[in-house]
């Protein structure tokens, strides 16, 4: 049995472990606020703009913008969006392992993959993974400029044909308490074809013009969307990985403090018994 | 087929509705257009420039700093990047930011076209703060 002294320690220790992870939830969820505030904004506007891509999508000839040009899949690219700090439970890991699967599934070699955050680059870096760019100390600066430079870097691979698909990993927050991890094809740009119906749409000034800066567009704000989602994902997988931490150091507390109750009584009743043995000894 | 738009004004940080409308204008590239019940579906790049949304005799109006009109069976959808309502613009905000850009012009190395929209984009937002919704 573990002395008092120790047991002393131990409890020192526990309680101060538990004051930080107590602090690192107050700071994820004041973090979660405001990320959940920006990216609940943001949303209603990603999807006004996908909304209208796809009712003008049927009515348009994939050869009018290079960016719409769709062919055999021969080699894809992952945007794996990840964090750039641990502490968030199985937050990180699940998004390295959904990319291996899907890594595994199409073969390696014909892999390449853009990192997004300090945690997914560590990993697949190690393990030789086709990386062409990541991005580290990330999001404490999120911007609207950082996805248009990430959008600018994927669209120039796919035009350049050295990709035939883009796929993006990220977690799409559902609520405080749960986060979906997505796989979604980026480019190039689908439709459901059994959604086309014949409309006789007028564009101004003209149908070419109004493609040509609607699909840029649509595809920045989407990145953008991602991010923020993924931010606000990071921030809620981290409260409550840190609350549970939290409430399972307060269990320990109570646990080891009862043990170290025992062992003091033991100590005492030791004594006395010692100290009465001793007197009756000395009377007899 | 009701007579009357529905309008919702979409940007990336604020969305906001209208039921009821008579009138739309908005700014295209091509100039000002206006939107009557009853329009053909149409999808309408805008500019930078000035929109009036009229309901019963009453007119609102916003500056905007360009994106798209989607209309489908007098269901207006405006997707922006900005949407600012006339009394709710900082008159003094938009003069600092005319002034700034401006002095951007002075220096010749500077992204003119960058310089060029944003002086427009600021003169748009005094000259709407100017007008009152009646």
């Amino acid at each position: 049995m573990a002395s008092l002294k120790d047991l002393r320690n131990k409890i020192k220790s526990v309680k101060s472990i538990q004051q930080v992870t107590n602090a690192m939830k107050m700071v994820a969820a004041a973090k979660l606020r405001k990320s959940q505030e920006d990216m609940e904004k943001a949303r209603p506007y990603t999807n006004a703009i996908e909304e209208m891509i796809h009712h003008l999508i049927p009515d348009i000839d994939r050869s009018l913008l290079p960016i719409l040009d769709s062919r055999d899949i021969k080699k894809k690219l992952f945007l794996v969006v990840s964090a750039d700090r641990g502490m968030a439970g199985a937050f990180n890991a699940n998004i390295i392992k959904k990319t291996e699967q899907k890594v595994a599934e199409f073969g390696s070699e014909n892999c390449l993959i853009i990192c997004i955050g300090k945690k997914s680059h560590d990993y697949f870096k190690r393990r030789d993974f086709n990386i062409i760019k990541n991005y580290r100390d990330f999001w404490n600066t999120l911007s609207i400029s950082d996805a248009l430079s990430i959008g600018d870097i994927i669209i120039e691979k796919y035009l350049s044909g050295e990709v035939d698909s883009v796929e993006v990993i990220y977690n799409e927050f559902v609520n405080v308490a749960s986060q979906k991890i997505i796989c979604k094809s980026f480019l190039p740009i689908t439709y459901d074809v059994s959604e086309k119906d014949s409309c006789d749409l007028l564009y101004e000034p003209s149908k070419e013009n109004v493609v040509k800066t609607l699909i840029p567009k649509h595809l920045n704000v989407q990145l953008w969307q991602f991010l923020l989602e993924s931010n606000a994902s990071e921030q809620a997988a981290r409260m409550v990985a840190m609350e549970n931490a939290t409430e399972n150091a307060g269990e320990m507390i109570s646990d080891l403090s009862i043990e170290y109750n025992k062992a003091r009584q033991a100590a005492i009743t030791t004594e006395i018994i010692e100290i009465v043995s001793g007197a009756n000894a000395l009377e007899g | 087929m009701s007579d009357k738009l529905e309008i919702n004004i979409i940007t990336p940080i604020s969305t906001l509705e209208f039921s009821e409308v008579d009138y739309l204008r908005a700014p295209s590239t091509e100039g000002l257009f206006g939107v009557l019940p009853g329009h053909i579906e149409s999808i309408i790049a805008l500019d930078i420039g000035e929109i009036k949304i009229s309901t019963d005799n009453k007119s609102i109006y916003f500056a905007t700093s360009g994106g798209f009109a989607d209309i489908i069976d007098n269901k207006v959808t405006l997707v922006l990047e900005s949407a600012e309502e006339a009394s709710k613009i900082d008159l003094n905000r938009a003069e600092k930011s005319l002034d700034k850009a401006q002095h951007y012009l002075d220096d010749k190395s500077n992204d003119m076209n960058r310089a060029f929209k944003a002086i427009k984009r600021a003169k748009n937002r005094i000259s709407v703060s100017r007008k009152k919704s009646n």
